[in-house]
């Protein structure tokens, strides 16, 4: 079926009879000679004419048309929609409701796409035309009604574990009932194209029946990072004179952002490459109080303020994720780790609470062991200060801890840290590099004791951060430690190979699983329109047949073809 | 300031009077061939004589001497039978262009009023006829020189018009003429080839000498239109659309085709044909024509 995108140009269709038209005129104004030697003319213009038939003229007028017309359709934008009059359909539409579709893209879960989606796949449905709705996550059953009717009232229900192929099932026994016969059946898929979806296929899809239309309409957000984690850290190295440097890292997982992201101390702004792993240097005049901020569209967005010490050797590091990245586990599994495996049965890692930690000299031990300690706050240790940012110098001893404030002693008040809080450190624990969000963004610091590391998770104690190792601010941190202790424990562990730089989804159904599954299948990004086709847009063919007349108008004007009436006026010599 | 040795055309059609025009070709003809160009032009070879001191060596028959070893100088007599015709077409193509300085007409005129002049000044008795589908004008002729202004007169008053029937009027002429005489024929030839030849041969068939001048305006000759028109014939209004640029080659070479095959018909029948296109100074024709028949005698 033919469609334009602009029909109002086809109102310039008539301007192809435009050289029929020039030609009439052309005619109507010719000078008349008068000359002598119009025999002469007479027997060469017969000469010439039965050299070259007239028709040649008409072809020439028709070509020059043709071009007009051409250039019409190609501005009005026609596009070619397979199936033209196709029988009536008893079209399945499968809803993937899944858990992994409650993910936010763009501004709308993945499900709210979907039943978008959904609802468009009666764009242009006929009143013959019947289909069905089926959850995946839900019971799948459903009667045939008007296409339209199925689609109209769609509301996605709770996201539930489930399979499409329960809905495959249901849909071969929908089709076989008496009110599909007669009717083209058809599939439509919509889904994230999660693996988990498709365990159970395999048979039934080899089941389905072979005049079966099947179009996937994959939901997943383009343009959005579909999985990236990053790791932001700075360590402060002495400089010329009395100057330090900072070396600022970024690490980046999953899928690297497109644009550069810009990293600063203070004042000083530095460029960092949009590469999985970058870094760049920072002079800095002086220790002190600094405003780290890295932007670029991740949650650190938000500035930290970062007291840097005049002790050169110190470490900083601030992990985020990008909002809604998966939960900790689901980012281990992705990066090749044992699923469901928690940091804290990783060899290597302990995590204590902040209160073990202050009461008992075993995580320093432990650390100075080598192994890695992750002290998260706890109400015990970190106690319910509302708003606040819970600071340890982690060399102290839980006496100097307390001497230090230990759990610095602040108010309720805000901004009463960056003032008496820092300005404490700095005069009774120098060595201590510390940080604090202005904005409620959790952070580590890291600190190196003996042949391990300490790594203190402050957060403001709020109940949203009560469980630290599946915060999503947290996961390439978590990310970062456990690999680097696999790595640790086994040498051929390779992090950069597991998780590198890669841009697919490895939870997501690769082509060439779909291809095996589904043969015939269509399977695409862009949204359900007209009758569930792709439309193919016919310009640039236009356009390049038009281009091909005007060669071929071209030639034949060299040829000395012209139009019959082809002189307006004569020009004496 | 010394006198230009032809005049050329835009000049002589901004000359009032085809009497005067035709003398400054004749002072032209005299300048371009620096001897008279009258001999051989209406003279016949009598006898010779001994050469003899004083004589104008030009007389000498180098022929004779390298036979004889003697100087022989030839003398001619005036060819009292001879009689000079100039026959002017004056149909309605002759007419072209309508609207330019110098019609092929007035060309064709001043060529045969300045052949008169040179002719009377030689005591040459010269006649002259107009003709188009049959002859219109005719004055016998005469070898006075007042006779010219007869001549003139004719010429002036002569409109372009009608159709072209050269055998029609060749053919009368013919029998007019009975008594031998040199025809100079000005036309532009748009008749039927046929027509043409039979005319000719007609007058030929007489014993009369034909020198033919087809005259062609430049436009006739090389079809400069830059456009495509309609073009309407001037005697008989059939009209023809042709595409100018498109059209020249084939146009011109039909046309050269044409004059090719004129030239070598009246070659056979002993006919001088002489292609003359109006932008060339009417002396210098005359000149080139009349030297190349010197040479030939």
């Amino acid at each position: 079926m033919l469609s334009f995108l602009n029909p109002l140009y086809l109102l310039l269709l008539p301007l192809a009879a435009l050289p029929f038209l020039l030609n009439l005129i052309k005619r109507r104004v010719r000078l008349r000679l008068r000359f002598p030697s119009v025999q002469l003319l007479k027997i060469v213009e017969e000469r010439r004419a039965r050299r070259k038939p007239r028709w040649h003229e008409i072809l020439l007028l028709a070509v020059r048309a043709a071009v007009i017309l051409l250039l019409v359709f190609t501005v009005a934008g026609p596009r070619f929609t397979p199936g033209g009059a196709a029988p009536p359909r008893a079209l399945i539409a499968v809803v993937d409701n899944s858990p992994s579709m409650t993910y936010v893209e763009e501004g709308e879960t993945r499900l709210a796409r979907a039943a978008r989606y959904a609802r468009s796949l009666a764009t242009g449905a006929g009143p013959d035309d019947l289909g069905v709705v089926l959850w995946t996550g839900a019971r799948a059953e459903g009667d045939w009604q008007g296409l339209r009717d199925a689609t109209a009232t769609i509301s996605a229900p709770p996201a539930a574990e489930g399979d499409i192929a329960d809905a495959l099932a249901a849909a071969k026994f929908l089709w076989s009932a008496a009110e599909a016969r007669g009717r083209r059946p058809e599939l439509a898929v919509i889904t994230d194209m999660q693996r988990s979806a498709f365990e159970d296929v395999d048979a039934l899809a080899s089941a389905l029946p072979r005049d079966v239309d099947v179009t996937f309409y994959d939901v997943r957000s383009e343009v959005g990072p579909l999985w990236n984690v990053a790791v932001a850290g700075f360590t402060v190295t002495p400089g010329a004179g009395d100057f330090f440097d900072a070396r600022v890292e970024v690490r980046q997982y999953g899928r690297p952002r497109p644009a550069p992201l810009e990293v600063g101390l203070g004042r000083v702004t530095a460029e960092v490459p949009a590469a999985a792993r970058a870094a760049v240097r920072i002079p800095l005049t002086t220790g002190g109080r600094y405003e780290f901020s890295c932007r670029g569209g991740y949650p650190f967005d938000d500035r930290v303020d970062v007291f840097v010490p005049e002790t050169a050797g110190v470490e900083c590091e601030v992990a985020s994720a990008t909002p809604g990245a998966r939960s900790w586990d689901a980012a281990l599994a992705a990066a090749g780790c044992e699923e469901g495996a928690a940091l804290e049965s990783t060899p290597g890692i302990f995590v204590l609470p902040l209160s073990a930690w202050r009461e008992s000299s075993r995580g320093r031990a432990l650390a100075e062991r080598g192994a890695v300690v992750v002290v998260v706050p706890d109400d015990a240790g970190g106690g319910r200060f509302d708003g606040v940012t819970t600071v340890l110098p982690l060399e102290a001893s839980p006496a100097r801890v307390s001497a230090a404030g230990g759990v610095l002693p602040h108010a309720a008040s805000a901004g009463t840290f960056e003032t008496a809080g820092v300005a404490a450190l700095k005069t009774t624990a120098p060595w201590v590099t510390a940080a604090a969000t202005s904005a409620g963004v959790p952070f580590a610091v890291t600190r190196r004791v003996g042949k391990g590391e300490v790594f203190l998770i402050c957060a403001p104690t709020s109940p949203r951060y009560t469980n630290f190792l599946t915060s999503a601010a947290f996961v390439g941190f978590g990310m970062d430690l456990r690999l680097r202790a696999l790595a640790r424990a086994d040498p051929a562990f390779a992090p950069a190979r597991a998780f590198g730089t890669s841009e697919s989804d490895p939870t997501a159904m690769a082509q060439e699983d779909m291809l095996r599954l589904f043969p015939h299948a269509v399977v695409t990004r862009h949204a359900p329109g007209g009758r569930g086709r792709a439309s193919v847009p016919l310009q640039s063919p236009l356009a390049a047949a038009a281009l091909l007349l005007l060669v071929a108008e071209a030639l034949l004007a060299a040829r000395g073809v012209r139009t019959p009436g082809s002189a307006p006026v004569a020009s004496k010599p | 300031m010394p006198f230009p040795k032809f005049v050329d055309v835009l000049t002589l059609a901004a000359v009032q009077g085809l009497g005067l025009r035709a003398r400054l070709v004749a002072e032209g003809l005299f300048v371009g061939l620096h001897r008279s160009p009258f001999k051989g032009f209406s003279v016949e070879f009598s006898e010779y004589r001994a050469y003899q001191p004083g004589d104008d060596l030009r007389l000498v028959d180098w022929r004779a001497f390298a036979r004889s070893d003697r100087y022989y100088v030839k003398e001619f007599e005036e060819e009292t039978n001879l009689r000079f015709y100039l026959c002017v077409d004056s149909s309605a193509s002759m007419g072209y262009p309508p609207d330019g300085p110098l019609t092929k007409f007035d060309y064709a005129a001043t060529l045969a009023a300045a052949s008169a002049y040179l002719a009377l000044s030689q005591r040459d008795a010269v006649g002259l006829a107009t003709f188009s589908a049959g002859v219109r004008e005719v004055v016998p002729p005469r070898s006075s020189r007042k006779h010219f202004r007869a001549i003139l007169n004719v010429l002036e008053q002569t409109a372009t018009e009608g159709t072209t029937d050269l055998y029609a009027a060749l053919a009368t002429l013919a029998e007019r003429a009975p008594r031998r005489g040199l025809f100079a024929i000005f036309t532009d030839l748009w008749d039927l080839r046929g027509r043409v030849l039979d005319g000719l041969r007609a007058l030929r068939g007489g014993k009369h000498e034909i020198i033919l001048f087809h005259v062609l305006d430049a436009a006739e000759e090389r079809f400069p239109f830059r456009d495509a028109a309609s073009f309407e014939d001037m005697e008989t209004s059939e009209k023809v659309e042709v595409d100018g640029p498109r059209f020249r080659d084939s146009y011109v070479d039909a046309l050269a085709k044409l004059k090719r095959d004129y030239r070598l018909e009246l070659g056979a029948y002993d006919i001088d044909y002489v292609p003359v296109v109006t932008d060339r100074p009417p002396a210098e024709v005359l000149v080139s024509y009349l030297g190349k028949r010197q040479a030939m005698m």
